[in-house]
């Protein structure tokens, strides 16, 4: 990994896993521990199906443009397995982290027969080969023990803090979800939140 | 996020998207009134603007780009600062207006933001405002990260309504949609009554374009001479560098960051947050002196251009430097022509500029990665919702063009009923360029017949749409004898940008209801039989457009079921469930080819391998019902109950 002042971290998956407004939270987290923040992204397709990816830059120095440069990805936070792979590939390097939900979210187009699956025991493995550490976790079940789906981009921020690959603390993430949630989402969220900690440690 | 109350935010650094930091900056300028037409990257503007601020702000979503800017334009005639938001293709479509309003000036400050999406990354071109801008005599600042835009948005506002004349902030995609720290100032109190002083005026007409013109150009002088100083622009001077990067917007932040990643010669850089009009002092005296210039902006070589232009103005002086971007037509440039800009890109820019070296990465990583890329990962095409109504529809027409057998084809529009351009709507679009255009070329390939030809024609498309600019289209096809197919994909919002509100949605952004227009009213009132028909029923439905494309006219064809995605976030999810009846799904045996997963198309269908058998995702189904209808074995079921459903 190339020496810079910032810590790069890419949120990855599918339109409507949450990827937005994980890098949001995690933005935000970051910036009550000190750290400066940069999100970059783009959507508007997201919805329909495509890849998406954030990129969340923190840094104690001034203000950095938003997108990380190939091979300077410190941690790849996967929503989905197969679009861990792909960011892994496009802009990380031998160093690069990689926290990953295991259930895939099968391309419409590998279902429908246009384009030859790549099994989900094939993308880990080749994590596994890429990266110097993966943690993998079952974040969609977690997500559904912590009350659905829609849970699973808190999970995986979860997973994020608790493989302690970046100088965060989960401390502080109560009141972050209190800022953008009412009462009732904001519990479920810090409950997968947790779930995800936990998952990451054991 | 649920909260984006700017009330509420803390003063001190908050972490807000470019958007958000562009409401905020006009709020703190004291904007009365905005109006715009949603469209990636733009869309959240408004929203942020109208989250709490009834009071403060009118704030309406108008029926296109154009009406938009000339109703802001009214406000700022009337006083009142006014704020105008679109994408670029809506910039485009302004340039009418901006040319006679850009000559009769404004009265209170008035602000365009036009937001660019370079690389074309939600948008079918690349358009650079600053271009039309320039065409247009309408000055410019280009932010390089969200605090800088409030900033901008802010004294935007100011030099508007000292100068009179309408200022526009460039954003890009990557700007309005990523967050950044963003310091918050006071809101002004809430002033002003609005009245137009009709003593003054306000028209370009033929006897009026010479003096006008005369008085616009004095202005944009007096801007431009203001904009040599402006802390906008800033020039680094090394002391003894022979090599000068200029860069503007986003490009500033990669130049200066790639710059710490690279062994760069000795380099001065300026940094351009005027493009228009351009600073050309500042710019010669930065290139004084120097053999090399290169240039990093986001879209156009406009920069670059204006350079080489000054560059012969260094000419007397014996020196010219060699000034190095996108390049000219027909030359290899050290940046592509097209694409946005990253520091990946302004790495290999200084590369080829200078023949540094780029860091690289561990090489056997390399050589897997890019295999893989290749080769070996699936790339996700794009697909409609789970129980979208357009998958319906399409089925529909796919169905009814096939029994025609005449070559039928559609003639498709911009929305999320586009991608009937891939296979989700069944590749059945064959033209497809800008909104209306779908409509507009019904018009005209239904007037060839006595050129032999013999194909029917469907155009299509979305309510949103329709009334932005279809209608015009529709009435010339219908006077002209243009025989063809119309076909409304009417979901009832604006669904690809966001869910606003259009003329037939029935509510608006600031809370409550208005009158709805029917599209049915006015294509009867233009003289077409129009049929309204329910999505769901799609044998009914295959029948009804059959029967419609042997007609020897025009004829209308509505399909109307709300967005499924919005009906949801409404209404909650159906109570209904559907579920695969594992001992009824045949599996490959069945010789359906996988209908529900290989056919039909729907994210929500899906196939367990480990068994052999079709299931139902319970997270993504939204139970429409369309699988449970068309399955040949009837082996999906459709429930009122919480039962059911299969889940691996």
């Amino acid at each position: 990994m190339t020496e810079t002042a910032a810590m790069n971290v890419l949120i990855t998956g599918v339109g409507g896993q949450g990827n937005v407004v994980a890098a949001h939270l995690l933005g935000v987290l970051a910036q009550r521990q000190g750290y400066r923040a940069v999100v970059g992204e783009m959507y508007g397709l997201s919805q329909r199906g495509g890849s998406v990816v954030s990129h969340v830059r923190l840094t104690l120095g001034e203000t950095l443009p938003p997108l990380v440069s190939q091979g300077e990805a410190h941690v790849i936070v996967g929503l989905e397995p197969l679009e861990a792979l792909r960011q892994l590939c496009l802009l990380g390097d031998r160093g690069t982290r990689v926290v990953v939900n295991s259930h895939p979210e099968v391309p419409l187009n590998v279902m429908t027969g246009r384009t030859p699956a790549m099994p989900v025991h094939a993308i880990l493995l080749e994590l596994r080969a890429l990266s110097s550490s993966v943690t993998i976790l079952d974040g969609l079940r977690l997500a559904h023990q912590a009350g659905g789906a829609k849970t699973l981009n808190l999970v995986m921020l979860g997973a994020l803090i608790g493989s302690g690959y970046l100088p965060l603390q989960a401390a502080g993430m109560a009141g972050v979800l209190a800022g953008e949630f009412d009462t009732d989402k904001a519990a479920m969220n810090m409950t997968a939140f947790e779930a995800g900690i936990a998952a990451a440690k054991a | 996020m649920a909260n984006t109350s700017f009330e509420s935010r803390r003063p001190a650094a908050t972490l807000l998207m470019g958007n958000a930091a562009i409401a905020r900056g006009a709020l703190e300028a004291g904007v009365r009134f905005a109006a715009g037409y949603p469209g990636n990257p733009s869309s959240e503007i408004l929203g942020f603007l109208s989250n709490d601020t009834a009071d403060r702000v009118y704030v309406e979503w108008s029926i296109n780009e154009p009406v938009a800017m000339e109703a802001a334009a009214a406000a700022s005639l009337a006083g009142l600062r006014s704020l105008v938001t679109m994408k670029h293709n809506g910039v485009a479509l302004c340039v009418d207006f901006m040319y006679a309003f850009s000559l009769t000036g404004c009265r209170g400050g008035m602000v365009l933001i036009a937001c660019d999406d370079p690389g074309a990354m939600t948008s079918s071109v690349e358009i650079d405002s600053r271009s039309l801008a320039a065409l247009t005599r309408l000055p410019v600042l280009e932010p390089s990260n969200p605090q800088e835009a409030k900033e901008m948005v802010r004294q935007a506002f100011d030099l508007s309504e000292e100068m009179g004349i309408m200022v526009i902030v460039r954003m890009v995609t990557r700007l309005c949609h990523g967050h950044g720290e963003v310091e918050c100032g006071p809101l002004p109190p809430v002033s002003a009554a609005a009245h137009f002083d009709v003593s003054r005026p306000c028209s370009a007409a033929p006897n009026q374009f010479l003096p006008l013109t005369r008085a616009a150009l004095k202005k944009l002088t007096a801007i431009q001479e203001r904009f040599e100083l402006s802390p906008f622009n800033a020039l680094h001077e090394e002391p003894g560098a022979d090599v000068l990067v200029v860069a503007s917007g986003l490009g500033w932040m990669y130049a200066r960051e790639s710059a710490g990643a690279v062994a760069l010669p000795p380099a001065s850089f300026l940094k351009i947050g005027t493009p228009y009009p351009f600073p050309d002092r500042l710019a010669i005296q930065a290139m004084r002196g120097k053999r090399c210039v290169l240039v990093l902006e986001e879209t156009d070589p406009w920069i670059e251009e204006r350079l080489k232009i000054l560059a012969s103005d260094l000419a007397a002086e014996g020196h010219v430097p060699v000034v190095l971007g996108r390049g000219r037509l027909g030359e290899t440039g050290v940046l592509e022509r097209h694409g946005e800009l990253s520091n990946d890109v302004v790495r290999r820019a200084y590369q080829r500029a200078f023949g540094v070296e780029l860091p690289q990465r561990c090489q056997s990583f390399s050589e897997r990665a890019s295999q893989l890329l290749e080769g070996t990962l699936p790339v996700r095409q794009l697909s409609f919702c789970a129980g979208c109504s357009h998958r319906e529809t399409y089925w529909a027409i796919k169905a009814a063009l096939a029994l025609d057998g005449r070559d039928g084809f559609v003639s498709g529009d911009i929305g999320c009923y586009g991608l009937a351009t891939g296979p989700t709507g069944y590749n059945l679009i064959k033209a497809q360029h800008c909104m209306g255009s779908g409509t507009g070329m019904l018009s005209g390939f239904g007037k060839l017949e006595q050129f032999g030809w013999q194909q029917p024609v469907i155009a299509v498309c979305g309510d949103s749409t329709f009334f932005h600019s279809v209608i015009p289209a529709l009435i010339n096809a219908r006077i002209n004898g243009s025989r063809g197919l119309f076909v409304l994909l009417d979901n009832t919002v604006t669904a690809m940008t966001g869910m606003q509100p259009n003329p037939g949605s029935g509510f608006q952004m600031q809370g409550g209801g208005r009158p709805t227009v029917a599209p049915e009213a006015i294509t009867r009132a233009i003289g077409l039989p129009t049929e309204v028909l329910d999505p769901t029923r799609i044998d009914d439905n295959i029948a009804t457009l059959f029967h419609l494309l042997q007609k020897p006219d025009l004829s209308v064809a509505i399909f109307r079921r709300p967005c499924v995605i919005h009906a949801t976030r409404r209404h909650g999810r159906p109570a209904e469930r559907v579920w695969v009846e594992q001992e009824a799904c045949w599996g490959d045996a069945c010789g359906c080819n996988r209908f529900c997963v290989r056919v039909l198309g729907c994210p929500a269908n899906k196939w367990d391998e480990g068994i052999g058998k079709a299931y139902v995702d319970m997270d993504t189904c939204s139970a429409c019902g369309l699988c449970v209808s068309l399955c040949p074995s009837g082996a999906i079921r459709r429930a009122a109950s919480q039962d059911g459903g299969n889940q691996p």
